[in-house]
């Protein structure tokens, strides 16, 4: 960073320093990112920076599926048209706009913001186990889909919850995502673990 | 299957190496520390991605090329089933330690240049790796013989070693949580979730073990039937850990199995979380090597457990043909000088039985010129390799001058 320090004004050196903290982004982009903002009209300057902050001071959890919003309940958990019957369960709020773009899942959602995973210090504890099986025992819940990721500790936090949900709520069917082969992949070029997975799911045609 | 042809740099003490290999028998021939060895466990790590010497791959990478404390570390190798051949590579990223600690290494896999994980790398080269030092699977820790078990099971059952890495991950963090319920951070409530990881990974090891064991015990008696006067019988024997949690060893059926190991846990949970370590599953298994009932390692003098250990290398060339439909590619580190006539002539029989066999030795005359004759003779010296015609009076040393000449199938830039 020598060489550059040298030619940088500081407050075009901050900025630097502070695109560099952002993930993907390298020194190389960092600067690039810096010195187009320098040619941006102050309006977008502004924009940007307001933006950033709006995001941090007016971004708030749902207090009922626990999703990052700005007004609570968020606009999902506040739908009619939902069916707030099904709650089907992610790790973080991006699998919300994953499974959204599908348009086929018309129920609500739960953020849990992690995995159980010892080695990182994360229990079920530190995650939003407890306001999920709040939910589900105060009733109206017909079934609880857990979308995990295919991890051990998806894994893991999924059968967690599997056992919770049905020592507190017998009545709830619990269901979780199939597994197997991609929508228009080559099986030529699938990984064994994928090719296994989708031969023990296998469904009568 | 064979290894048709190896590209090594920045290996140990190869700055650089092309190789051809012919199907058959090749043997590397040298003076001690000059790469001999090193050869063989590159062709090793291929086909398991680990070495047989060492856990830390920094230690792969040419000393001197670490002294820019940055290091690219490759072996290549193509392998052949008839006629279709395989690239898989290995690369190691290796750094510098920091202030006298050991240089780290990051190593990455490919299978025809696509980046692919261990499981989809290994059994594309199968390989069985004699050296003078099997004796101490016998005489050795229980965490050898583990290791060898894993070693040789992984080359042909992928299920296997997709549970034994998944086995691996839940102790790391079954271990962290029962240490934080030690603390009183989390409650024994929370083990459920990976007792039960635990169990179905552990059980779907176990059983595979025992059956691999199995056949590999009936394989080598029959071997060491060839290479002993006959006295004593030899069997490989299963231990378990979960064998002693009920009289009469291993249950038939998986979901006992899964059963007994459960009742195992939550007897030994106390124990567990005072311990803040598992203590239950096959990381504690072991195997023993009996010649006629009678441990060998235990009670063997030096040569019947040298001879034990020849018959179990054999009797796994044998199970991995076996179970893969392959010929696997024999390694023979320096074990012939060691071996009298009669062993040392079973070992070449299986030579000749399988499609290609990589021999080390620092003395050609260990072999019959008629072994000669048919093998490609390489001289290893420095970490560089020519081959050479052997001086044996045959028909191919008769051709030129009796000095060596360098084959155009090496080349190399040192």
């Amino acid at each position: 960073m020598a060489e550059r320090g040298a030619i940088a004004a500081a407050p075009v050196e901050k900025l630097i320093d502070e695109f560099n903290k952002l993930p993907g982004i390298g020194p190389k982009s960092a600067q690039r990112l810096a010195y187009h903002v320098l040619r941006t009209p102050p309006d977008d300057a502004r924009a940007l920076a307001q933006a950033i902050l709006d995001v941090k001071e007016r971004i708030i959890f749902c207090s009922v599926c626990q999703n990052i919003t700005d007004e609570d309940p968020c606009s999902i958990c506040a739908s009619t048209a939902r069916d707030h019957a099904a709650i089907c369960v992610v790790e973080e709020p991006l699998d919300i706009l994953a499974l959204e773009r599908t348009r086929s899942f018309k129920g609500v959602y739960h953020v849990l913001h992690g995995v159980i995973s010892p080695l990182n210090g994360i229990t079920e504890d530190d995650i939003k186990v407890a306001e999920l099986l709040g939910r589900v025992r105060a009733g109206g819940v017909t079934e609880v889909i857990l979308a995990m990721n295919p991890t051990l500790e998806g894994d893991v936090t999924l059968m967690t919850l599997e056992r919770r949900i049905h020592r507190d709520a017998p009545a709830v069917r619990v269901t979780r995502l199939a597994r197997g082969l991609s929508t228009g992949s080559d099986l030529e070029y699938a990984d064994e673990m994928t090719l296994t997975r989708a031969l023990e799911g296998r469904q009568p045609v | 299957m064979y290894l048709g042809q190896l590209s090594l740099s920045n290996f140990r003490n190869y700055r650089r190496l092309d190789l051809e290999l012919p199907a058959g028998a090749s043997i590397f021939w040298g003076e001690n520390a000059q790469g001999k060895t090193n050869l063989l466990e590159a062709v090793y790590l291929l086909a398991t991605t680990r070495s047989p010497r060492t856990t830390n791959d920094a230690e792969f990478v040419r000393w001197d090329a670490m002294e820019d404390g940055i290091a690219a570390t490759r072996i290549i190798g193509r392998a052949y089933r008839g006629r279709v051949a395989t690239q898989i590579e290995i690369a190691l990223m290796a750094r510098g330690g920091e202030d006298g600690q050991l240089p780290k290494a990051a190593k990455r896999l490919r299978v025809n240049g696509i980046p692919r994980r261990a499981t989809e790398m290994i059994g594309n080269l199968l390989a069985v790796l004699f050296t003078s030092q099997d004796i101490d699977l016998l005489t050795g820790p229980p965490a050898g013989r583990r290791r060898y078990l894993d070693l040789t099971l992984s080359q042909i059952d992928h299920a296997y070693l997709r549970a034994l890495q998944r086995y691996q991950r839940v102790m790391q963090q079954r271990n962290m949580l029962l240490r934080r319920i030690g603390e009183g951070r989390a409650t024994p409530e929370q083990l459920a979730s990976w007792n039960e990881e635990l169990i179905l990974q552990g059980s779907a090891i176990t059983t595979a073990r025992a059956q691999a064991v199995t056949e590999l015990s009936i394989g080598a008696a029959q071997v060491h039937r060839t290479l002993s006067d006959q006295r004593e019988q030899m069997s490989i024997r299963y231990t378990p850990q979960l064998a002693e949690e009920r009289r009469g060893g291993l249950p038939e059926s998986v979901e006992e199995l899964r059963q007994l190991y459960r009742t195992a846990i939550v007897r030994r949970q106390a124990k567990e979380i005072a311990a803040g370590v598992s203590l239950v599953g096959p990381h504690r298994d072991d195997l023993v090597f009996e010649l006629s009932g009678r441990s060998a390692g235990a009670y063997g003098s030096r040569a019947q457990q040298r001879t034990v250990a020849l018959a179990l290398r054999l009797a796994e060339a044998a199970f991995l043909r076996e179970r893969s439909g392959e010929e696997p590619v024999l390694l023979l580190d320096d074990i012939l000088s060691e071996l009298d006539q009669r062993r040392r002539a079973a070992v070449l029989d299986a030579v000749l039985a399988t499609q290609q066999s990589l021999i080390t030795t620092a003395e050609l005359d260990r072999f019959t010129p008629a072994f000669l004759a048919g093998a490609a003779v390489f001289d290893v010296a420095a970490g560089t390799l020519r081959r050479v015609t052997p001086t044996g009076g045959t028909a191919a040393g008769d051709q030129g001058s009796d000095a060596a000449e360098t084959a155009p199938a090496v080349s190399q830039s040192p």
